[in-house]
């Protein structure tokens, strides 16, 4: 997967080459507009990472430019200036989607894994990963053939995770996911969650699977 | 506020004119009246003094056959006299001159006197002379006709000079009162310079000045009470305005400090890769309330300018308050309380800030309420339509000294900022209720509890 970057503050175009080298993808930066839109044009990339504010041509620019010259590569935004009207223009212009400064890391891993994995997703029938099993239709989760005892929202927070093994979910993407609360509030919310859904999951068996990534959110995986 | 093109006239410009105008009104009117009375007094005169001589003609006329030399006498009266010499011709009934008197032959020949008796005419004829004529019958038979003529050139010539005289009264006088006017306007208007002046002077830093109405006239003093209200007003918002920075300052400061002072003792000396993880791990904590703090002032920021649109929609407040309790359930249990939700009725509000001002009230009840206590969410649907949802609690409650502040940016109850959060929930919950034109209400008695009522309007 390769993806490029168009972003001025070399500090931030930096981290997040870094950042997304490490997650396996192929990154290329572009300091400029003009830079960003002349790689842009002449590379197949699976993502462009376009920040609005970027010398010599800003990102509605470059995005209009490569749309007239026939590239549907996704988009993603970034702004530091989040106005209604920015976000407008950008979805209008053909964006896939944006994220406001400041954003945590994993917040923009998880947008990009969802745009690429774009198109119809099924709903898998059967979830499973090491012993723990979860089964949609009838909702009944399994851990080494033992039943679990799961609330409805501690089985939606578990089908999540199941949903995205290895991947860290941070708690604005869980508390979006779970509860359908879409701001960012100062509480320990979801941790008391998880640490309930872990008593039940991991707590009587000897392999933990639900691991807390600190600061930055939680990961289902065997390690 | 109206472009330069459109500017109106200045207020001294204004009264100057229209004080012109009316003097000039006065000033005209007497000056005519005068005339006019000078112009009738005199011209009675002249008429009573041809009615009387007439009489006297008519008298001598009464002798017949006419007495022509006492006629003749009567007639050179007129001629003695130094000013106002009268003429006059005695015709007899075919119109024929019986005698007249020397020099009328120079006058207006007998058709220019008025046909019909005792009217009067004034003339002015060739040599500059003014004449009043005035034409007469004798009570005998057969009838002669008397025709007299005064002249009154000295009269004229009086009223004319008069006339002049007046004119230029007239003009010096609007003369003067148009200076006078200037004058009294710009005297007049003097209060408004002088408050102008005085508001000129004060800047920001000078919030605190006063005008005093009192010492303004009548007219003023409503404009500087109303101008005293706004220097208030904004006074307020500055104080506000100075204390929401001086608390950003201070709020920003600690993570801020606790980041550096972290990063510099850690770097200070060669440590674990544990120890880097943790102390990495604690910034990314820090670095997560700075920018929650600074997302939530930034909302704030932008719904005070109204720049936030609302996607409201009809919602289920039940169903809408059962997800907002089963976002905070986990909590609730951990810390041994009860989540109660009761009512029944729809909402008008944009879902996701319902959500977020319930789920701010519910975390401060969560976080006031000791275990075995209970919060419960009633909602209530007026006939109206329009919805009253109370978040009750059975917690410590505030008192009521801090009641008036709870909703300012940044106020805790414990001002040492121990607390979780950023201060600014309560804040949020107002603003948010401001941009859906509700009002939220906050009730607590110390010990007991608090209860806070959101109103939403109807649709």
């Amino acid at each position: 997967m390769r993806i490029l970057i168009v972003e001025d503050e070399k500090k931030t175009a930096a981290y997040l080459h870094k950042g997304l080298t490490e997650q396996g993808f192929i990154v290329d930066v572009g300091s400029d507009g003009e830079e960003g839109l002349l790689l842009a044009t002449t590379i197949d990339y699976d993502l462009i990472i376009l920040d609005v504010m970027v010398p010599l041509r800003d990102g509605w620019s470059v995005l209009k430019e490569l749309r007239r010259a026939g590239k549907q590569t996704p988009v993603l935004f970034l702004t530091a200036r989040d106005t209604i009207d920015d976000r407008v223009k950008g979805l209008e212009l053909g964006a896939d989607d944006y994220l406001i400064k400041p954003f945590a890391f994993v917040e923009l891993l998880a947008r990009i894994r969802s745009i690429l994995r774009r198109g119809p997703t099924r709903q898998a029938e059967y979830l499973a990963l090491a012993d723990l099993t979860l089964d949609p239709v009838r909702h009944k989760a399994f851990r080494n053939g033992r039943r679990l005892d799961l609330s409805p929202k501690e089985f939606a927070l578990l089908s999540l995770f199941l949903q995205r093994p290895a991947e860290v979910l941070s708690r604005t993407l869980i508390a979006e996911q779970v509860w359908d609360v879409h701001f960012d509030s100062d509480t320990n919310i979801v941790d008391v969650a998880v640490r309930r859904l872990r008593q039940k999951i991991d707590d009587p068996f000897p392999q933990k699977l639900l691991h807390t990534v600190r600061g930055v959110g939680y990961v289902l995986e065997q390690r | 506020m109206s472009s330069n093109s459109a500017k109106p006239w200045s207020i001294t410009v204004r009264l100057t004119l229209l004080y012109i105008a009316s003097a000039s009104v006065i000033l005209l009117s007497i000056g005519w009246y005068l005339h006019q009375t000078l112009a009738e007094t005199l011209a009675q005169d002249n008429r009573q003094f041809l009615l009387k001589e007439i009489q006297l003609l008519r008298t001598v006329l009464m002798e017949q056959p006419p007495n022509l030399e006492r006629l003749a006498d009567e007639q050179s009266e007129g001629m003695d006299l130094p000013v106002g010499r009268y003429y006059s011709r005695i015709l007899d009934e075919n119109g024929q001159s019986l005698i007249e008197t020397p020099g009328m032959s120079s006058l207006p020949t007998a058709t220019q006197f008025p046909a019909q008796a005792d009217n009067r005419t004034i003339q002015k004829i060739a040599d500059g002379r003014t004449l009043m004529l005035m034409t007469a019958k004798s009570k005998t038979t057969p009838q002669q006709t008397i025709q007299i003529a005064l002249d009154i050139s000295h009269e004229a010539a009086l009223l004319a000079k008069y006339r002049r005289n007046l004119i230029g009264a007239l003009f010096f006088g609007l003369l003067f009162s148009t200076l006078a006017a200037i004058f009294v306007a710009r005297r007049g208007l003097s209060p408004v310079t002088d408050m102008t002046r005085h508001i000129a002077g004060i800047t920001a830093a000078q919030l605190d000045e006063r005008l005093d109405p009192a010492a303004t006239p009548e007219e003023l003093s409503n404009l500087a009470s109303a101008f005293n209200a706004m220097l208030l007003r904004l006074s307020k918002s500055f104080a506000q305005l100075n204390q929401f920075s001086a608390d950003l300052a201070h709020e920003l400061r600690t993570p801020i400090n606790n980041l550096r002072g972290e990063t510099e003792v850690a770097l200070s000396r060669p440590r674990s890769t544990d120890e880097y993880r943790e102390i990495l791990e604690s910034n990314l904590e820090e670095y997560g309330r700075l920018s929650r703090t600074v997302e939530t002032l930034l909302f704030l920021a932008r719904a005070e300018n109204t720049g936030i649109p609302l996607h409201t929609a009809r919602l289920d407040g039940r169903a809408e308050l059962e997800a907002i309790c089963s976002y905070h359930e986990a909590m609730a249990e951990e810390k041994g309380l009860r989540l109660i939700c009761e009512g029944r009725g729809f909402v008008y509000a944009d879902a996701q800030l319902f959500k977020r001002v319930l789920s701010n009230l519910l975390l401060n009840a969560l976080q006031h309420t000791s275990s075995g206590g209970e919060i419960r969410l009633s909602l209530r649907s007026a006939t109206d339509g329009s919805t009253e949802i109370s978040v009750q609690d059975t917690g410590c409650g505030v008192a009521a000294e801090h009641l008036p502040k709870l909703f300012d940016r940044f106020y805790r109850i414990d001002s040492s900022r121990s607390e979780e959060g950023t201060g600014l929930g309560l804040a949020l919950v107002k603003s948010i209720m401001d941009l859906h034109r509700g009002t939220v209400v906050f009730n607590s008695a110390l010990g007991k509890g608090t209860v806070v009522k959101l109103y939403f309007l109807p649709k």
